[in-house]
């Protein structure tokens, strides 16, 4: 007998079809599996022919085999226990193959017949839909997960014996009766109104949040970088669907949505150590898996002592930086993942932290410029926004002033970014700081008057053309900030002020 | 003189040992027409150096070596020669010979050594520059180490004013020591002189530098330390200074300030106060030039608004953000403020958005 059954593969945060064909015939007893299986999927013959044991149903001395297909794409993962089960099940005339047609199955098996969450369950579930699948069968834990997609009709089971009776018809499918809390623990949400003075950092967030500009913070430790970069993603604005659901994917992939089954609603804030690897910010391993960038797809990535980080660690941000995705390359396959992300990065004025103040600063210009030197130049090139970060007075500390909340803050991003993506139609790109060079004159031109401050600043500053362009990106920022179409002089010189750290400085050749 | 060139590079004899080999050899040349079985038989050096000068003898030829040093474009004085500074004799353990590019310091001008912390503030750097550059214009020498910090903009001052500086090496004058003073190094021999005692392609050592500090002293009439922290290298001139009988001045600071707490110990010790600059200058009987009696006054040119914000600001590097929070001026008049200051020249930016008072 054969038996053809329907599940998925994960790839990325996307679901492959993948069908499980499983045949029974006369011959020397034996049981094989086929289809380019990885050593986990392997694994499946033994804990697939235990669970059916376990659960009464005796494989009969026949040649069984199993075969993934397509065969040309390598299968990894636990998932295809319950449909190789099932195709089994099927062959050997235990249910009826009619009965399972269009149920897509997922999910592993213990030894004693009951099914275990398997990670992925909302991309796996998305894609299914898009390729006409209406029902699919997941194990009990991952019920709420595969109910994040609205128009498939989901069967959750715990055991073995549960599927079975139901695609025999012998018992009517009951929704599970557990729940997850549905009451979210009052966790306290932050909010821009904690933030005591840090006026220019405030306003520089805000400038940043608007143009999607990436922002480099240079101050003390406990100057609040930290403290402004975890409440970014309150300013910016708030998820779309499409994005909510990309974002809540890739925490799926990585089994990271299996606590709270829900859809993450707000934008990731991520912050790495600064003893990441590479692989760790872009994801790896022999079946990839997202790294911190894929992580904070849509929200904040925040390097907290910036120039700590390994050289090599940070170079890997680069083609993400520009092409909002990573593409893993493994063998025979690649993956992709998203990688949209708003880079923060923090580190200290020196190695001891008090520059420019010489009455404290015991670096010499050497080390000052060896300190300058670990920051990544390809990195500080996308990076628009510098800022210093002040610190806090005992009285800004302890203040209980009420200050501008996240809410206020985001009604202007939003405004802000819609006139961008109005300005931008048709466009590559949807923000400011993705202006590219070529275009700079077309979105950013400036005036008689504007052109002669510029002129002057270009001089002064030894400003080359790439920072010169970032001056003009956020100088557009601020421009829409204040809803006017032109760059007008008071705009360039606040973006003037968030120019880039540079080697004079930090150079040692003053 | 090629003799003398000669006798200085000899592996292994120290000026200690030069001196004591002259104490018995009239001449340099005179030693190196001398029997090796005389040589060995000098007082005050050992049967190694005596190897040592007996096959220098051999294979170096003075001749070819002195006109290889003054292809470098690299000048030659020893101890036995006229053109030797004279206030150089005077002082205890003289070095044997000069090496230098330009030239030497005129004897018959009043000569100031400026000297400092390397990692000075933003103060003790206007304060320098401003006291090289008044001293400049009253046609005084100024000798310093061309060290980083103080010692720079001592040179750096003076060359503003086209005054002749000298900078005295711990290594060969040869070696730009910093590099990031390469202009310095090249700029100080136009009217002035990089010198050191060490021959040409000796390594900035250590080791080296102290010593160096007894020659920037006794070079000089008077030495000012401008900035320095406890256990600074330029208390160590400031020493030599003393022992050598030269005026010692410094610029007195707060006493909370590491930079000047090297200082203040120096004016315990005894040491001159500068007051200000036309103080100073008075007392070194050297007529000030006009504008710099007049620092004190530039504030009246100030706004009232600006007036504020002149107040917030010291010679410690402020940042907007820090007179962001202090006063209530939105951001962008404030940055309008500080360019007009910046433009009047009462502040400088001395990184981005780090503000001091200018002199």
């Amino acid at each position: 007998m054969y038996s053809k059954i329907r599940t998925a593969l994960l790839s990325g945060i996307s679901g492959i079809e993948v069908w499980v064909e499983a045949d029974v015939s006369q011959g020397l007893p034996m049981f094989e599996m086929v289809g380019n299986l990885g050593p986990e999927v392997k694994e499946a013959r033994e804990r697939v022919k235990t669970a059916l044991h376990n659960c009464g149903i005796l494989l009969p001395p026949k040649r069984i085999t199993v075969n993934l297909s397509p065969g040309n794409m390598r299968k990894s993962g636990t998932g295809f226990d319950l449909a190789i089960a099932v195709a089994l099940l099927a062959a050997l005339g235990f249910v009826e193959e009619e009965a399972c047609k269009g149920i897509l199955f997922i999910g592993e098996l213990n030894l004693n017949g009951s099914l275990l969450p398997v990670n992925g369950i909302l991309p796996i579930v998305c894609d299914a839909k898009e390729q006409g699948i209406q029902r699919v069968a997941v194990p009990a834990g991952c019920y709420k997960e595969a109910m994040l997609v609205h128009g498939v009709e989901v069967f959750a089971f715990s055991n073995i014996k549960e599927v079975i009776s139901f695609l025999k018809g012998e018992m009517k499918y009951k929704n599970p009766t557990y729940y997850i809390e549905e009451k979210r623990t009052s966790e306290h949400r932050k909010d821009f109104s904690e933030v005591n003075g840090q006026k220019l950092l405030r306003r520089a967030a805000e400038v940043a949040a608007a143009g999607m500009h990436n922002m480099l913070m240079i101050g003390p430790p406990g100057a609040g970088k930290t403290m402004i970069s975890e409440r970014m993603a309150t300013i910016l604005p708030p998820l779309g669907e499409y994005e909510m659901l990309e974002v809540s994917k890739v925490y799926s992939v990585c089994g990271k949505l299996a606590k709270t089954q829900e859809l993450i609603r707000e934008r990731p804030f991520r912050n790495p150590h600064h003893t990441v690897t590479g692989i760790g910010l872009s994801g790896g391993g022999a079946n990839p898996m997202p790294g911190e960038i894929s992580l904070a797809h849509t929200g904040v990535l925040f390097l907290d002592e910036f120039p700590e980080f390994q050289k090599q660690a940070i170079e890997v941000l680069r083609q993400p930086m520009e092409d909002h995705a990573i593409s893993l390359v493994r063998g025979n396959h690649s993956v992709v993942y998203p990688a949209g992300f708003l880079l923060l990065a923090a580190m200290n004025p020196c190695n001891c932290g008090y520059y420019p103040d010489m009455q404290k600063c015991r670096c010499t210009a050497s080390g000052r410029n060896r300190y300058y030197q670990k920051i990544s130049r390809p990195i500080l090139d996308r990076i628009d926004i510098c800022v210093e970060a002040a610190p806090l007075s005992y009285e800004e500390l302890v203040a209980t002033k009420k200050n501008e909340s996240s809410e206020t803050i985001r009604s202007r991003v939003v405004a802000c970014q819609q006139i961008q993506r109005r300005r931008y139609e048709g466009e590559a790109f949807i923000h400011n700081s993705r202006i590219p060079a070529s275009k700079i004159k077309l979105y950013c031109g400036l005036g008689q008057q504007e052109e002669a401050f510029m002129e002057k600043i270009f001089e002064k500053e030894q400003l080359t053309g790439r920072s010169f362009h970032k001056i003009l990106r956020v100088a557009r920022t601020i421009a829409d900030l204040e809803e006017q179409d032109n760059i007008q002089l008071r705009h360039l010189k606040e973006a003037v002020c968030y120019r880039s750290i540079s080697e004079r400085y930090w150079g040692g050749a003053e | 003189m090629k003799y003398a060139y000669w006798l200085d590079n000899i592996p292994g004899i120290s000026r200690g040992k030069i001196f004591r080999i002259l104490d018995q050899v009239a001449t340099p040349a005179e030693l190196f027409e001398t029997s090796p079985d005389t040589i060995r038989k000098l007082e005050g050096i050992t049967q190694e150096d005596a190897c040592n000068i007996i096959e220098s003898k051999k294979t170096d030829n003075p001749d070819e070596m002195f006109a290889k040093l003054s292809a470098q474009g690299i000048s030659f004085v020893s101890y036995l020669d006229k053109d030797y500074p004279s206030k150089l004799r005077n002082i205890a353990d003289p070095p044997f010979a000069l090496y230098y590019i330009g030239n030497l310091p005129d004897e018959h001008r009043y000569t100031v050594a400026i000297v400092g912390a390397r990692g000075r503030s933003a103060y003790g750097m206007e304060i320098t520059q401003k006291l090289a550059q008044e001293l400049a214009k009253g046609q005084v020498q100024v000798v310093s180490g061309m060290a980083r910090g103080v010692d720079g903009d001592a040179h750096k001052g003076c060359l503003k004013e086209g005054g002749a500086t000298y900078a005295v090496l711990g290594c060969g004058v040869d070696h730009c020591y910093p590099a990031e003073h390469r202009y310095l190094y090249e700029q100080i021999p136009v009217n002035g002189g990089v010198l050191s005692e060490y021959p040409p392609k000796t390594m900035p050592l250590a080791r080296l530098f102290p010593a160096r500090n007894r020659i920037i002293s006794g070079l000089s009439d008077c030495v000012v330390v401008t900035e320095a922290r406890k256990k600074s290298g330029s208390l160590i001139t400031a020493d030599y200074a003393m022992e050598q009988g030269k005026d010692v001045y410094v610029v007195p600071g707060r006493i909370t300030d590491n930079l000047s707490k090297g200082c203040n110990t120096l004016i315990r010790q005894g040491a001159g106060i500068i007051l200000d600059i036309e103080d100073f200058m008075r007392e070194l009987s050297i007529h000030a030039s006009p504008d710099c009696v007049q620092m004190d006054f530039r504030k009246n040119l100030l706004e009232k608004d600006e007036c504020l914000v002149y107040s917030l600001l010291d010679f410690c590097p402020t940042s907007v953000g820090t007179i962001l929070e202090k006063t209530t001026f939105p951001l962008l008049e404030l940055l309008e403020l500080l360019e007009r200051m910046e433009h009047k020249g009462l502040i400088a930016e001395i990184a981005p958005n780090y503000y001091v008072q200018s002199l």
